[in-house]
């Protein structure tokens, strides 16, 4: 644990990536925000950008290990995988989540003095979207992990969890069947997840926003425990 | 040099592999939709919209008091007034207004018969736009301000617009050549009132688009040479509205010296309302990107990560062309396999669709030629400016991922999230997403007034200018990267 603390601390590169996502979250919320039908979901759009920085520092974590070689030490220092999984998504979880805190507190006060039509920030629609982002990006940072230990191959590993993010809703309207589109948008990670960010009428939406941000748990802890599996067997 | 960076990249693990998974990718959603879509309508298949001279879409329904010309001749009449209803218009969507939408249009007309999208030459008095002169759906001239009179001339195949303010000083809009005009043809008089369109967001970032019936009358006099018209409603289907059965019925009226038509609908290019447009099938091709960026950024990090990079860098020390030589490789690498891919999948998913029933907006040549070319242009830009990135970064995760948020997030941002259609069309202007626009196949028009937005797949720029912005973003990261290796050391 405090080993791979002390490898976190050492380098620039995971503060960078927090403060990245700080950064382009809160920029690509102010961006969004209007006073449209739903303006807590506009203010919150910077999320749709956040959640590539959050996956890619899950995923620089274990598998960067891989691309420079450290990971063999690492391994020597200690032969056992779990608890340095354990003590890498601990790690990424804490560190995610106070970045992500920062940014959707940003974004969210950005769209209350910019928008007019701005529910009160205590109400339970703008705390459920604000703290549903949150644990989407925390979500999402895990989801990096485990691809990551699936596939040991940092660029792979970046490729295949950004396409899961970002393919699926840009090909989701060109779906001719309605079943289909959205079938798709509840296994989708982030469009199931991003449901928590919707306020106005919820229900419209293929899936519940819990039941939503679920799916996306699911993935990250499916691909956590998988890969840690054949951490242990490889 | 060249050959030995594509023995290179013909070896580097699994990129010729990855290159195959991204044509396949592409073929197999192409194809998978394209089979899924079935299209029908009340009783059977759906008919076709009318086609225009030039192969295009179109939208051909108003209402015409016509009579026949033998050879030449000239109409010419004067618009006493215009008048409309827009049917319970936004904001608040509960009464009937006595306005028209800015393209209501009366006029005379020349026109080969009355079937819907046959050729025809216009002048013509809009609500909001002045006099204009139109033909064949796309060709679209202004006339000169406060003009109420009207003229058409024909001879042979060639027609001549004018107007004037007073009916005596008369001014040229514009002559247009209708190739192939028959001896015989319609001339006559015409009102048209498209739809009152509006799109609203909806939260999920879909828009729905809304279209609301409206009818304009116009009163023409001074009609000469007048008399022997017959009416039609032109492109006319179904019963009509309520409006029409219990208010105004389209048609014409002739009492005294004067001729008063009412009507709806318009005389246009159509849009995407039409059917899904071609580049629908190639959407495939955001997966493809992935693969592709993911490729171009390993093909040069993954020579600094097992230092190979110094032994290519001792083989040609003159280290920018080496950086060049690169880049012509993976440029023509993926332009290849983008090329591949469409030329796989349209055929084959217009041939299913087409059987499926579903109308696709036939293109020219030249737009499907561009469609193909664009989407190996897509792909090589795209990987252009990861590799580019792995250049000056020198780590393949940070090269694809910025690569990924400057290609694929502000397109994804711009067409299918809520963000105001103002912002998207600023992300598709700026950002290297820009270059989608080279896979727009139907352009909008400004003589139709409809809500285009980013959302449906309209692009603020032209394609081709919006695939110089990507084109240049990519050659700014590659020069940087060349600036980069001749300065650092490997």
């Amino acid at each position: 644990m405090r080993a791979e603390l002390t490898k976190l601390r050492t380098r620039r590169g995971p503060l960078l990536l927090l403060i990245l996502l700080v950064a382009v979250t809160a920029a690509g919320s102010a961006m969004a925000v209007v006073d449209g039908p739903d303006p807590v979901h506009a203010s919150l759009q910077g999320v749709l950008i956040g959640q590539a920085v959050a996956a890619l520092a899950g995923v620089q974590l274990l598998a960067g290990e891989y691309s420079t070689g450290l990971i063999q030490t690492t391994w020597l220092a200690v032969p056992r995988r779990l608890p340095v999984l354990f003590a890498k998504s601990a790690w990424l979880l804490l560190g995610v989540s106070g970045a992500a805190l920062l940014a959707v507190g940003a974004s969210v006060l950005a769209g209350r003095l910019i928008s007019s039509s701005y529910p009160a920030l205590t109400s339970t629609t703008v705390l459920r979207a604000a703290a549903g982002s949150v644990l989407y990006l925390s979500l999402t940072a895990l989801f990096g992990l485990g691809v990551g230990a699936l596939l040991r191959n940092a660029p792979f590993a970046a490729g295949a969890t950004l396409s899961a993010l970002y393919v699926i809703p840009a090909i989701i309207p060109f779906f001719p069947d309605r079943d289909w589109q959205e079938a798709l948008y509840r296994i989708g990670p982030s469009t199931a997840g991003l449901s928590i960010q919707t306020t106005a009428d919820p229900a419209s939406l293929p899936i519940g926003p819990w039941a939503g941000l679920a799916v996306t748990a699911a993935w990250a802890l499916g691909t956590l425990a998988s890969g840690g599996w054949l951490l242990r067997r490889r | 040099m060249l050959r030995a960076e594509w023995t290179k990249l013909r070896t580097l693990p699994g990129s010729m592999i990855a290159l195959l998974v991204a044509i396949t990718l592409t073929v197999a959603f192409g194809l998978l939709t394209a089979a899924g879509t079935h299209t029908s309508c009340l009783g059977g298949p759906c008919p076709d919209p009318p086609v225009g001279p030039d192969g295009q879409v179109v939208t051909d329904s108003f209402s015409f008091a016509h009579r026949p010309l033998d050879g030449d001749g000239t109409l010419t009449a004067r618009v006493t007034s215009m008048t409309g209803i827009i049917t319970y218009p936004p904001p608040h969507n509960d009464e009937i207004v006595n306005e028209m939408v800015p393209w209501a249009k009366a006029g005379l007309m020349i026109k080969d018969g009355t079937k819907p999208g046959s050729p025809y030459a216009s002048v013509l008095l809009t609500a909001a736009h002045g006099v204009r002169m139109q033909h064949n759906f796309t060709g679209d001239a202004a006339g000169p301000p406060g003009a109420r009179w009207l003229r058409l001339d024909r001879k042979g195949e060639t027609i001549t617009g004018y107007a004037s303010a007073d009916g005596t000083s008369w001014t040229k809009i514009s002559a247009v050549r209708l190739d192939g005009l028959p001896r015989q043809v319609q001339i006559g008089l015409f009102v048209a009132s498209p739809s009152n369109v509006t799109a609203e967001a909806n939260g999920r970032g879909g828009r729905v688009v809304k279209a609301r019936f409206t009818q304009a009358t116009a009163v023409f006099d001074e009609v000469g040479p007048g008399g022997g018209w017959t009416y039609d409603g032109v492109g006319r289907t179904g019963d009509g509205t309520d409006w029409e059965k219990f208010h105004q019925p389209p048609g014409m009226r002739e009492s005294g010296g004067s001729l008063t038509i009412s009507g709806s609908g318009d005389i246009a290019p159509a849009g995407r309302e039409a059917g899904p447009p071609l580049e629908q099938t190639v959407a495939g091709l955001f997966a493809a990107l992935f693969v592709v960026i993911v490729v171009a950024a390993m093909f040069i990090t993954a020579e600094y990560r097992r230092g190979l990079i110094r032994t290519t860098l001792i083989a040609t020390p003159r280290r920018h062309r080496t950086v060049v030589a690169k880049a012509g490789v993976m440029f023509a690498a993926t332009f290849v396999t983008g090329l591949i891919a469409a030329l796989l999948t349209l055929p084959v998913s217009l041939r299913l669709l087409r059987a499926g029933g579903t109308f696709i907006a036939p293109v020219g040549f030249g737009v499907g030629l561009r469609i193909v070319v664009g989407c190996g242009l897509v792909l090589s830009l795209a990987a252009l400016l990861a590799y580019g990135m792995g250049v000056v970064l020198r780590r393949g995760i940070a090269a694809m991922a910025c690569a990924v948020l400057l290609v694929v997030v502000p397109h994804m941002l711009a067409t299918t999230s809520v963000v105001p259609d103002e912002a998207a069309r600023w992300l598709l202007r700026v950002t290297p997403a820009a270059g989608f626009a080279i896979l727009q196949s139907i352009p909008a028009y400004a003589q139709v007034q409809y809500p285009y937005a980013p959302a449906d797949g309209y692009f603020p720029l032209a394609p081709w200018a919006g695939l110089g912005v990507t084109a240049l973003w990519a050659t700014a990261f590659v020069a940087l990267g060349v600036v980069r290796i001749r300065r650092g050391d490997a």
